[in-house]
C-alpha cells in the first residue's frame, strides 16, 4: 500500500515517466492545459483517453468541459496529487461487500483545502453543479465526492421550502416539463452546460407544494 | 438565477442522497419538487425506510409540521418514534391532519409531549378516521380525565388499533370509568397500559366489569396505581368468565395476602392466564405458598412475578428451589 507521496508515485505504473511526460487537455471553449501523469491519474476518463490514443502533442479534447471549471479541476489535482492513495474512494466503493449501502455516508470529512476550493462555487451562478458534473464526467471520484458531500452538507436541517429556495426550484406539475416521464432518463449521462440549464429550466410560477 | 438542482442526472443526485442521513431525507428533500420526489421514491434507502427514531430530538410543533407535509405523500414509514419531544398539542394537530391521509404508519410513539387535554381530541380524532394505525404510545402526557373521556369515546368506534399505552396520565377511577366503557364496545384492543394513574379500587371494578363482557383483550398492565386487594378481587371474580386475558399486571398496587387470596380462587377456575406479575406488593411468605400451591394445580400460568415483596428468603431457599426445579414454569422471587 502507498503510504508516502514517493511510493504513491511508484504505483501510478510509468515510474521514469511520471514526473517528465506532460499531456495537454483542451476545453470546449478552446484553451488548453498542460498537466503531469499526477494529474491525470486522478482522472480516470483523461488516464483512458491518454492511453487509449497517443496524443503526442495534440491536445485531448475534453468537450464537456470549459475553461472556467477545467482551471480549477486542474488545481484541485494538482493540489492533491501527492495525497496518499484514500481507499474507499479512490476504488469503486459501490462494490465493497463490507460496506453497509443504507448507512449515510460521512459528510463532514471535508478537509480545510477542498472546503475553500469549493467555496469558488455557488449554487446561484450554478458553478457548483457545473463542477460536479465535470467531476462525474473527467472521473474524479474526490471532487466529485467534495460536490456531493458540500450538496448535502448545505440541505441539512431546511426545510423543503427552504431547499426549493436554495436550489432555485418551482413546483412542476407531475408529468410535464421537466418532469416528463423520459426527462429524468433522458439527462443521464450528459452534461449539460449551464447555458442549456438556463434555457430548460422551470420558469417561476405559484408553488402548490407550498400550502 | 441559473444554479438548478434539475441540471444535474439522477445518478448524482443518488450520489448527493448517499450522503444525507434519514432525517434530511425525509424533511429537507421530499416534497422540493416532483421531480426530486419521483427520484427518491426509487431511492433503495428511502425505499427501505420503514422505522424512524426520533426520540428524545427537542422537535416542536414546527418540526411537527415537516414531518407531517412528508407524512403526507410516504409510502414507506410504518413505524415513527417521536416520544420525548416537544410537540404539544398543536404538533399533534399537524399529524392528526395527515393521519387522516397516511396509509402506511401503523406504530406511533407520542410518549411524553405535553400533548393535554386538547392534543387528547386529536388523539381521537386519528382514532376515529385513521385505519392503520395498531400501536399508539400516549405516556406521560397530561392527558387527564377529560383527555382520556375523547379517546375512550373514539376507541369505541375504532376497529384497528391493537395496542394503547396510556400510562402516567392523569387518567384516575372517573377516567377509568370511561375507559372501562370503551372496552365493552370495543373489538380489536389486545393490549392495554395503564400505569401510574391513580386508579384505586372503584377504577378496578369499572376495568374488571368491562372485562366480563370484553373478549379482545390479552393484555391489561395497571402497575404503580393503588387498586389493593379489593381491586384483586374484582378481577378475580369477572375473570372467572373471561377466556382472551393472559396477562394481568399488578406490580406496585399495595396488594396484600387478603388480596391473593381471591387471585387464588381465580387460578382454581381460570385456564387463560399464563402472566401474572404481582411485584412490588405486601405479600408474604405464606401468601407465596398458597399463590404457588394453586398454581400447581391450574398448569396454565407460566410465568409469576413476586419480586420485591415482603417474602424473607431466610429459611425458605429450599422451599423456592423446589418449586423451582418441579415446575416447568418461571417464579421470580
Amino acid at each position: 500500500m502507498a503510504t508516502t507521496a514517493e511510493a504513491s508515485n511508484t504505483t501510478t505504473g510509468n515510474t521514469e515517466t511520471a514526473t517528465g511526460k506532460m499531456i495537454k487537455i483542451q476545453s470546449n471553449d478552446g484553451q488548453i492545459f498542460e498537466v503531469d501523469q499526477g494529474v491525470v491519474e486522478q482522472s480516470s476518463t483523461i488516464k483512458t483517453l491518454s492511453d487509449l490514443m497517443d496524443v503526442g502533442d495534440v491536445p485531448i479534447p475534453l468537450p464537456n468541459v470549459k475553461a472556467s471549471i477545467l482551471g480549477p479541476i486542474v488545481d484541485f489535482c494538482n493540489h492533491h496529487k501527492n495525497d496518499q492513495k484514500p481507499e474507499p474512494i479512490d476504488e469503486d466503493d459501490d462494490d465493497d461487500p463490507n460496506k453497509d449501502i443504507y448507512e449515510p455516508k460521512r459528510s463532514d470529512d471535508i478537509c480545510e483545502w477542498d472546503l475553500n476550493f469549493i467555496k469558488q462555487f455557488t449554487v446561484p451562478e450554478g458553478t457548483l453543479f457545473d463542477i460536479i458534473m465535470a467531476a462525474n464526467y473527467l472521473g474524479i471520484k474526490t471532487l466529485l465526492a467534495v460536490g456531493c458531500k458540500t450538496i448535502a452538507n448545505m440541505v441539512r436541517g431546511k426545510s423543503s421550502t427552504e431547499v426549493r429556495e436554495m436550489f432555485n426550484i418551482s413546483y412542476d406539475p407531475p408529468g410535464e416539463g421537466i418532469n416528463a416521464p423520459n426527462a429524468i432518463e433522458g439527462q443521464a449521462g450528459t452534461v449539460p452546460t449551464t447555458q442549456d440549464a438556463n434555457a430548460t429550466g422551470p420558469s417561476p410560477q405559484p408553488d402548490p407544494m407550498n400550502q | 438565477m441559473i444554479g438548478l438542482l434539475h441540471t444535474l442526472p439522477a445518478e448524482l443526485i443518488y450520489r448527493i442522497l448517499d450522503n444525507v442521513d434519514e432525517i434530511t431525507l425525509l424533511l429537507s428533500c421530499r416534497n422540493v419538487c416532483t421531480k426530486l420526489n419521483s427520484i427518491i421514491d426509487k431511492y433503495i434507502r428511502y425505499q427501505i425506510l420503514t422505522k424512524l427514531h426520533l426520540r428524545f430530538n427537542q422537535i416542536d410543533s414546527q418540526g411537527t409540521k415537516y414531518l407531517a407535509k412528508t407524512l403526507e405523500t410516504n409510502k414507506t414509514l410504518t413505524t415513527l418514534y417521536l416520544g420525548i419531544n416537544k410537540l404539544g398539542p398543536q404538533g399533534v394537530e399537524y399529524l392528526s391532519n395527515t393521519l387522516l391521509k397516511n396509509q402506511t404508519l401503523t406504530t406511533l410513539d407520542l410518549s411524553l409531549n405535553d400533548i393535554g387535554v386538547q392534543g387528547a381530541q386529536d388523539v381521537a380524532n386519528i382514532l376515529l378516521k385513521n385505519k392503520r394505525l395498531t400501536i399508539f404510545m400516549l405516556n406521560y402526557n397530561h392527558i387527564g380525565i377529560h383527555g382520556t373521556q375523547s379517546i375512550a369515546a373514539a376507541l369505541m368506534k375504532n376497529d384497528t388499533l391493537c395496542t394503547l399505552q396510556l400510562g402516567h396520565n392523569q387518567i384516575m377511577d372517573q377516567g377509568t370509568h370511561y375507559i372501562a366503557a370503551a372496552l365493552k364496545k370495543n373489538r380489536t384492543l389486545t393490549r392495554l397500559y395503564l400505569e401510574g394513574n391513580d386508579i384505586g379500587a372503584e377504577g378496578a371494578q369499572q376495568l374488571a366489569n368491562a372485562l366480563r363482557q370484553n373478549q379482545t383483550l390479552i393484555e391489561i398492565h395497571l402497575g404503580m396505581n393503588s387498586i389493593g386487594s379489593e381491586g384483586a378481587k374484582q378481577f378475580a371474580n369477572a375473570l372467572l368468565t373471561n377466556k382472551t386475558l393472559t396477562t394481568l399486571d399488578f406490580s406496585n398496587n399495595g396488594i396484600t395476602d387478603r388480596g391473593v387470596g381471591f387471585l387464588i380462587n381465580l387460578l382454581a377456575e381460570n385456564r387463560v392466564l399464563t402472566t401474572l406479575i404481582l411485584k412490588s406488593n405486601c405479600i408474604s411468605i405464606q401468601g407465596a405458598k398458597h399463590l404457588i400451591n394453586a398454581i400447581i394445580k391450574n398448569k396454565t400460568l407460566l410465568t409469576l412475578d413476586l419480586s420485591n415483596n415482603k417474602i424473607a428468603t431466610g429459611g425458605n431457599e429450599r422451599f423456592i428451589e423446589i418449586f423451582q426445579t418441579h415446575l416447568e414454569m418461571k417464579i421470580i422471587f
